[in-house]
């Protein structure tokens, strides 16, 4: 009985063990494809300095070394030698102690502008408040749509959750689809909820959301969507709000026997294969670009020309659409890292 | 402890009953002591709810559905319920078959930037069996020489493989999916092997209905004869007018079951209906005349008194109101009760919830029994009701608890009275009442059709088995070990020449060396187990050989099991012409059924299974009885690992892309699976074919609830709580069956 009780405490300290390390990815990155627990070693990325610009830009956000955010450094250090500028950009890996040191030690240098990200907007608060204190120009980007205002940020870049799912709720209608499963990932990820209820805010027939299975157990999402074609005959569409369902319902459909209209979140080089096939009908793309490359635009615009852009309102940098139209083109972008 | 226990009861109950190893057990009691029985019924139950909510589920596509979530998952159950049943776990299981997943893919492909080794699939799929074999060697060995507990060490190895699966395939490619299999050097030779696809669409057998009828008809009458067998006492010499009888009987059956078939539709159904019944009970009461020693009439051992009459009366009591419920209550009504909403739903709710805290402070303080808490949670739940059932289905329900209720009581009363027989008969004749009602009453043609058949046959069933009960004599000494026939080991060869030969006609035809030998193999058992059950038969008809039953008993269900395959393998012309869809079959399924089979025979047969048992048992003991514990621990590690690249395997030739989180955190659900199906966390106790079982039921609710098109927030709800009913009823079987003995 002893030993029993032993191995329960022990199946329950591991339960807790796994559920701490499955709970990391609660930040609202919007990019559930990247698991952010990566133990990659946060980088600090120098722009060449060059010559006719005496300001200093400063970039920092909770981004990891992933796909997704490689591709807001590459934007940060096009921006950067588009205005001749030095900027620099470091992503703190989730860590919001460090990006908040970052932020003060950023300030204590000077800097003519500052963008961050909200993943934790508690956390960076005080830094943040610092920036506005110091009156340097304050910057969100990618995340903290709710937050950039009350921190007294100039604007915010990014893309909400629930205009994506509009976008992609268009296309459906635009696609005559009549009946569209919203298939998640993840049974309790708010981001991919409202790309749900954005979707049947502006879709004009009916919206089932299921979660269909985690990322981790891909058969398993693939016979839940075909379960659910075959429970509900009427179901003629598909959204997967993640790179990896928009494939498990392609494979669905064909068990099931059924054409479906599918679309899906983010890219991956399989998705765009397959856009390209004409087999998936399009993905919503945040493009992240876009938010790495104008807050560094607009920095430099209001320390030079004291240019305010957004009157208030966030900039939305998506949702942006990846179908068989630009497919091919999209494909060297993503090898050329700026999609 | 149950052991000791059980032990004083019998020897209380029974004085004479001698040796209790040498006693007899019947066969429904040796069913009921086995580990996976709680799995079975739940298994049963499940499939049953699916099958009335969704008009696929019951189907082969439904089936091939549930089949494929369980078979990645039952893979992997069957060794960790091997592994667990020697005592310890493997919590690296699950990230290990996203592993070699993961390596095969980076080992082999060489597209990203970075590029992976680009090595050819050849050498890069034995490597990645031999990483996860050594992996296995050293989680092992590890717990072995340290003698950690191995919650510890293989906790170890599963941080360190979700770290290396992410970090490299991050270093590799820079992303956090390893893709390009199908570009890789020797794919089409390996994904011949682990992306083989058995495609129902393209095999059209028209001739399939008959095949899979005779095969069920025929496997149900072998297993009623192998149940008799197994119950009852043979006599020394056959009493050839009973045989006679039997074939008349069965003759009659038969010709009132060709009629019923001929019939379909008209009025008459009724008359060969009760011929058919007729019949099949004549044959079985010929059959017992021949060949089994008369019951003896023992003293009644009747119960007078209030309490025999209480039950009577609430039995007629509850049957009667269930009656009046059909009457009175609306079947047409679908609209919901609504009897209790707003705030007063609301109050009732809270205090429900309430009531269930509190009373289970109590019960866990001592002061009220532990039943007390269910009274709030079944408070809680009236709200519930009102908001959920609608009117015709509180009458269902209604009708069928009160029926249910009445019958139970009424066959308490008659067994009090040693009226066992009368029971069963009784709850026959009730069966049949409610397959009627249900004809009747039900708006789709799998109720009114398939359901109504199938309570009319255990109606039959029941009714057999009571005419048995009243002509032959129990046995009273254990069945004696099985002895081979003659002919099984011709049956061996005949399968070995058979298979061989198939073989080689497929190779021949051009079908691949794999398909090949799988259709050999498949069809050289197929007519091994025809000789096999042919000598059985033989054994049975003309020997007094007084071991059979057990054999018929395989035989019976192998026809049954045969039967099935070739009902969900191979589709008619009429249903292809009618289906869009198309059912397959992965290599995955076949090979996790071998698995289940190949796990319960190491555990029954081998010496390798013993050893298995003992060192779960009492490692130190079994060590200083000669087993070679390190070695068995090992091994099973091992095979858990083999099998963790198995699936792996599966998983990467059916995605061709690999996300680096794939199968993290299914290490519980293996073992979770694995206690469902009977195996105890403390080892030394437990069952493959229940981790099978598990599996399925796992898979059946996972697509079940998508065929159903139920919300999928309560998916949690719904499988934990019919996991937690198949441990309960595990547990509640066992310990009752057990007390008997």
């Amino acid at each position: 009985m002893k030993k029993l009780w032993k191995l329960f405490a022990l199946l329950f300290a591991l339960t807790l063990v796994a559920a701490a390390c499955g709970n990391d990815d609660d930040t609202s990155e919007p990019a559930p494809s990247e698991p952010t627990e990566a133990a990659v070693p946060t980088d600090v990325v120098e722009v060449d300095p060059t010559q006719g610009c005496d300001k200093t830009y400063h970039v920092i956000t909770h981004g990891d070394s992933g796909t997704f955010w490689s591709v807001v450094e590459v934007a940060v250090r096009d921006a950067a030698s588009a205005i001749g500028c030095d900027v620099v950009y470091f992503g703190s890996n989730n860590d919001a102690l460090r990006q908040s040191q970052e932020i003060e030690a950023a300030i204590a240098a000077g800097s003519d502008g500052i963008a961050i990200s909200l993943a934790d907007p508690t956390g960076v608060q005080s830094a943040a408040e610092a920036v506005v204190a110091a009156g340097i120009p304050l910057y969100t980007l990618n995340s903290g749509v709710n937050n950039y205002k009350d921190l007294g940020a100039t604007t915010h870049i990014g893309q909400t959750e629930t205009v994506a799912g509009n976008g992609a709720g268009e296309r459906f209608n635009a696609l005559g689809a009549t009946h569209v499963l919203c298939a998640r990932q993840e049974q309790t990820n708010v981001a991919l909820e409202e790309r749900c209820n954005g979707l049947a805010e502006t879709f004009g027939g009916q919206v089932t959301s299921e979660f269909v299975g985690l990322d981790a157990n891909p058969d398993e999402q693939q016979n839940t969507i075909a379960a659910i074609l075959q429970g509900d005959e009427s179901i003629d569409g598909v959204l997967g709000v993640g790179p990896n369902l928009p494939l498990r319902a392609l494979a669905a459909g064909e068990q099931a026997g059924r054409e479906l209209i599918i679309g899906g979140f983010d890219l991956s080089s399989d998705l765009i294969d397959q856009i390209e096939a004409g087999n998936v009908a399009f993905t919503v793309d945040q493009q992240q670009y876009l938010q790495g490359y104008l807050p560094v635009i607009l920095m430099h615009l209001q320390a030079t020309n004291l240019n305010t852009a957004g009157g208030g309102l966030p900039i939305l940098t998506g949702p942006g659409f990846v179908d068989t139209a630009n497919a091919a083109d999209v494909k060297a972008l993503v090898s050329q890292g700026t999609r | 402890m149950a052991e000791a226990t059980t032990t004083t009861d019998s020897a209380d109950s029974r004085p004479d009953a001698g040796d209790e190893r040498l006693a007899h057990r019947g066969p429904i009691q040796q069913l009921l002591t086995r580990p996976e029985i709680g799995a079975l019924i739940g298994a049963v139950g499940v499939w049953l709810l699916f099958w009335l909510v969704s008009a696929p589920f019951g189907t082969a596509g439904g089936t091939a559905n549930y089949l494929d979530v369980a078979a990645t998952l039952g893979l992997m159950a069957v060794p960790v319920a091997l592994l667990m049943i020697g005592g310890e776990f493997d919590l690296s299981s699950g990230s290990m078959t996203g592993a070699t997943a993961v390596i095969v893919v980076l080992l082999s492909s060489d597209t990203a930037e970075l590029g992976g080794a680009g090595l050819s699939l050849h050498l890069a799929v034995p490597l990645s069996l031999a990483f996860a074999l050594a992996i296995g060697w050293f989680n092992g060995t590890l717990v072995d020489k340290t003698s950690l507990p191995s919650f510890i060490v293989t906790l170890g190895t599963f941080f360190i493989l979700i770290g290396a699966k992410l970090g490299f395939t991050k270093l590799f490619t820079n992303r956090v999916i390893a893709e390009g299999l199908d570009r890789s050097g020797g794919y089409e030779f390996w994904d011949n092997i682990f992306g083989a696809t058995w495609i129902r669409n393209g095999h059209v057998w028209d001739d399939r209905d008959w095949a899979w009828g005779g095969l069920l008809i025929i496997g149900a009458v072998v297993l009623v004869l192998g149940t008799m067998e197994l119950a009852y006492a043979r006599r020394e010499h056959p009493n050839v007018g009973g045989y006679l009888v039997s074939a008349i009987g069965t003759a009659a059956g038969a010709i009132g079951f060709i009629l019923l078939l001929e019939q379909d539709g008209k009025s008459s159904n009724w008359i060969f209906g009760i011929i058919t019944g007729a019949g099949v009970l004549v044959a079985v009461a010929g059959w017992c005349l021949a060949r089994y020693q008369r019951a003896e009439r023992e003293p009644a051992q009747s119960e007078h008194g209030p309490r025999v009459v209480r039950y009577l009366i609430a039995g007629l009591l509850g049957i009667a109101l269930a009656i009046v419920v059909a009457v009175i209550i609306d079947s047409e009504n679908s609209d919901r009760l609504d009897f209790l909403t707003g705030t007063p739903g609301r109050t009732v709710l809270a205090l429900g919830i309430g009531a269930t805290g509190v009373l289970a402070v109590l019960a866990a303080l001592g002061r009220v029994s532990v039943g007390y808490p269910a009274i709030g949670a079944a408070l809680a739940i009236i709200p519930a009701i009102s908001y959920m059932v609608t009117v015709q289905g509180a009458r269902a329900i209604l009708f069928g608890v009160l029926a249910i209720m009445g019958l139970v009581l009424l066959s308490l009363a008659a067994n009090r009275r040693g009226l066992a027989v009368a029971f069963t008969l009784l709850t026959s004749v009730g069966i049949v009442v409610l397959a009627f009602f249900i004809q009747s009453e039900a708006d789709s043609r799998k109720l009114r059709v398939e359901l109504f058949t199938a309570l009319l046959l255990i109606a039959l069933l029941l009714a057999a088995s009571a005419v048995a009960r009243l002509i032959a004599a129990r046995r009273t000494s254990a069945t004696p070990a099985p002895t081979p026939g003659p002919l099984s080991k011709i049956g061996a060869m005949i399968g070995l020449v058979a298979g061989l030969a198939f073989a080689i006609i497929e190779l021949a035809q051009g079908d691949g060396i794999l398909y090949g030998i799988i259709t050999g193999v498949v069809k050289g058992g197929i007519a091994a187990f025809a000789v096999y059950a042919i000598d059985v038969v033989c054994r049975t008809l003309f020997t007094s050989d007084d071991s059979v039953g057990r054999s018929l008993v395989f035989v019976g269900l192998g026809s049954v099991m045969l039967g099935i395959a070739a009902k969900l393998m191979f589709i008619t012309s009429e249903e292809l012409a009618a289906t869009r869809a198309e059912t397959r079959f992965g290599v995955g399924v076949m090979l996790f059924l071998t698995f289940a089979v190949l796990g319960a025979w190491i555990l029954a047969r081998t010496q390798f299974g013993n050893w298995i048992f003992a060192v779960g048992g009492n490692k130190d003991a079994s060590r200083s009885v000669g087993v070679p514990a390190a070695r068995t621990k090992t091994t099973l590690f091992m095979l858990v690992s083999a099998s963790a690249w198995i699936t792996g395997m599966v998983i990467a030739f059916r995605l061709n892309s690999v996300q680096a989180n794939v199968g993290d955190g299914n290490e519980f659900r293996y073992i979770i699976v694995a206690v469902v199906g009977g195996c105890l966390l403390t080892g030394g106790y437990g069952s493959a074919i229940g981790a099978a079982i598990g599996a399925v039921i796992w898979g059946m609710i996972t697509s079940g609830i998508g065929f159903a098109t139920w919300n999928s927030d309560w998916r949690f709800l719904v499988l934990g709580a019919l996991l937690l009913v198949a441990v309960l009823v595990n547990n509640y079987v066992r310990s009752q069956a057990e007390k008997v003995r």
